[in-house]
């Protein structure tokens, strides 16, 4: 018979995963699709002189690496 | 790094005081690095310490050193450059390669727990025979000869340039010269020594970018807006300047511009963390937790380059003026260099010499800890995949670390030789295509070996070789190939396929190939 915690560690870790990738992935192929079909749209002006185009970089980096330390924590607290 | 656009950079660069300062603080830190990666040889010759180092490195410095392996030579050069002439399309190819580190960071507890030295080890977890490592061997080989070629060509331009000589005899005598030095230092050493030029590489290329940061920053007030503003007003078309497209082969329609950047894109993404070199840096690590909390590290590291290369290059923009830098170099390649002479005070100031000479060093560690990474990764499989495989028995440790220090010598010396030929033409697109065949290879085969129980070996040869043999031959059928001024044969005209990135066709190829290649060999076994 399966081991339940295990189960659940398995899900979590499943989770987490699924949430890495969601995130990050939606956001980078969503950028990378509309600055294809609509170059226009990334030269607006958020304020000053940063653009849609400095922003979401900008945005995507910081999402990853806040993503990923949540990704690995995740992965040792169900280790622990 | 493309030859002619240095060559038309180098009166520019380099003043006769500047010249002298350079060669002698060049030939301090050439001695230097390489006796660090002499000293760096490993004490026992076992061959997991050669292939391994001694024993693994702390969580932080591996996560330097993984980086450092991330952000060769090519692509501190190529982004910085990107970024100036093309803005956004380099921003974008920033953000790409930062991402890779992400898709590593989801494969990196699978890679080290079923892994061992090379890409033929972590393939054979599905199904251990000799074909399987010959495969993973030739695919390794083929990225590493590639990217050692591109490196050993890039170093003989820049050498030449920085010591202010020209033309193409001198650039193959120093490519020769200094990549001999590189490929023995690389051969003896091991991954210890590789280790220790990584994260003296990084602690070079830290220091002189932030130096290079600061004094771009200075010269705006420290206002951001007025860098982004005067990057923008240098370019040609500063409309366009913040938007894609910028980077687009002269020409080229929407579709094929937009096909391209997200081809591109997809390539680095997908093609950086399934290198052979990353395959074995994961494996320096000390199990899989670890080697995850080493890559989670290396992403916050590489974040932080990867926003002194934006500022960098719109510095470069700002200061060295976009419009003049794609005048003589439409790739941006000399953006970096560009930007630290006029930072040093010009071409002849002797003051601002040594930081240009800073500047220098760090491209040149880029490249000798990235040769260094290659040549190791190559000689792996081919003592360790190919040899072992060979002779049928487990070799002994010392005959082992020799056979490896020989087949870095005869792979090295390989790709010198094919660097030399080609000194002088246009092999930007070599990167691009080793990324490629990562990705069309090592992707699909690991996904297939880790998520369906019914891949076969059939299926992975078919994946490894139907992979490889897609993405050379749609790359050797592109622009970038021949038919265009910017092609590496532009008399030639076998450019039916209309994309300079290959990913878009032959990832997707890859997965086909491994899934009609399992069905097959089930179908012959029955």
């Amino acid at each position: 018979m399966p081991n339940p915690l295990t189960r659940r560690q398995r899900s979590g870790r499943a989770s987490s995963t699924a949430r890495f990738i969601l995130l990050n992935g939606c956001l980078f192929l969503g950028g990378l699709t509309l600055s294809a079909l609509n170059p226009p749209w990334l030269r607006s002006q958020i304020f000053g002189e940063i653009t849609v185009s400095l922003a979401l970089p900008l945005v995507q980096g910081t999402l990853l690496v806040w993503t990923a330390v949540r990704y690995d924590n995740s992965g040792s607290e169900k280790a622990d | 790094m493309t030859t002619m656009a240095l060559e038309a950079a180098a009166p520019v660069l380099i003043g006769h005081g500047t010249s002298q300062v350079l060669t002698i603080g060049f030939c301090m830190f050439l001695v230097g690095a390489l006796f660090l990666s002499l000293m760096a040889d490993p004490e026992r010759d076992l061959v997991s310490a050669y292939y391994r180092g001694e024993r693994p490195l702390g969580t932080l410095r591996n996560a330097f050193a993984l980086s450092s392996e991330c952000i060769p030579a090519g692509t501190i050069i190529g982004t910085t450059g990107t970024i100036a002439v093309s803005g956004y399309d380099g921003l974008f190819v920033t953000l790409s390669l930062l991402l890779s580190l992400g898709v590593l960071l989801l494969v990196a507890k699978t890679m080290r727990d079923h892994g061992r030295f090379t890409v033929g080890d972590l393939l054979t977890r599905r199904a251990e025979s000799p074909a399987v490592r010959i495969a993973g061997a030739v695919v390794t080989l083929s990225i590493c000869v590639l990217l050692l070629m591109f490196e050993i060509a890039g170093v003989g331009v820049s050498t030449a340039l920085l010591f202010g000589l020209s033309g193409p005899g001198a650039q193959q005598v120093l490519s020769l010269m200094i990549g001999s030095l590189i490929i023995c230092a690389s051969a003896l050493g091991g991954m210890r020594s590789a280790n220790a030029l990584h994260i003296f590489k990084a602690v070079v290329l830290a220091a002189a970018s932030l130096l290079t940061v600061a004094l771009v920053l200075h010269d705006f007030h420290w206002s951001a807006d007025a860098v982004i503003s005067a990057a923008r007003r240098s370019s040609s078309f500063p409309d366009r300047f913040l938007g894609q497209g910028m980077s687009a082969v002269p020409g080229a329609s929407a579709t094929t511009a937009g096909l391209d950047f997200i081809g591109l894109q997809l390539t680095i993404v997908l093609g950086v963390a399934f290198m052979p070199h990353i395959v074995m840096r994961i494996n320096t690590t000390a199990d899989g937790p670890s080697a995850q909390r080493v890559v989670r590290h290396a992403i916050t590291i590489t974040a932080a380059f990867c926003l002194l290369a934006a500022i960098m290059g719109l510095g470069a923009a700002a200061i060295a003026g976009s419009r003049t830098i794609a005048t003589t170099d439409p790739g941006g390649t000399s953006a970096l260099l560009r930007l630290a002479s006029h930072l040093a005070g010009g071409a002849s100031t002797g003051g601002g010499a040594w930081f240009f000479v800073l500047v220098a060093c760090a491209v040149f560690a880029a490249v000798l800890a990235a040769s260094a990474s290659f040549t190791l990764s190559a000689a792996a499989s081919v003592a360790h995949d190919l040899r072992s495989r060979r002779k049928r028995t487990r070799p002994d440790e010392g005959t082992g670390v020799v056979a490896a220090r020989w087949a870095g010598v005869g792979v090295g010396s390989l790709s010198m030789v094919l660097a030399v030929a080609v000194q002088g033409w246009n092999i930007q697109f070599l990167t691009t295509l080793a990324m490629a065949i990562a990705a069309s290879t090592v992707l699909p085969a690991l996904i297939y070996s880790t998520f369906w129980t019914g891949y076969t070996r059939g299926g992975l040869l078919w994946t490894l070789y139907g992979g490889l043999a897609c993405a050379v031959v749609l790359q050797l059928s592109s622009p970038a190939f021949s038919g265009t001024a910017f092609a590496l044969f532009p008399r030639w005209h076998v450019n039916w396929y209309p994309l300079q990135t290959v990913t878009l066709i032959s990832i997707p190829a890859g997965f086909l190939l491994g899934w009609a290649g399992s069905l097959v060999s089930r179908a012959s076994d029955r």
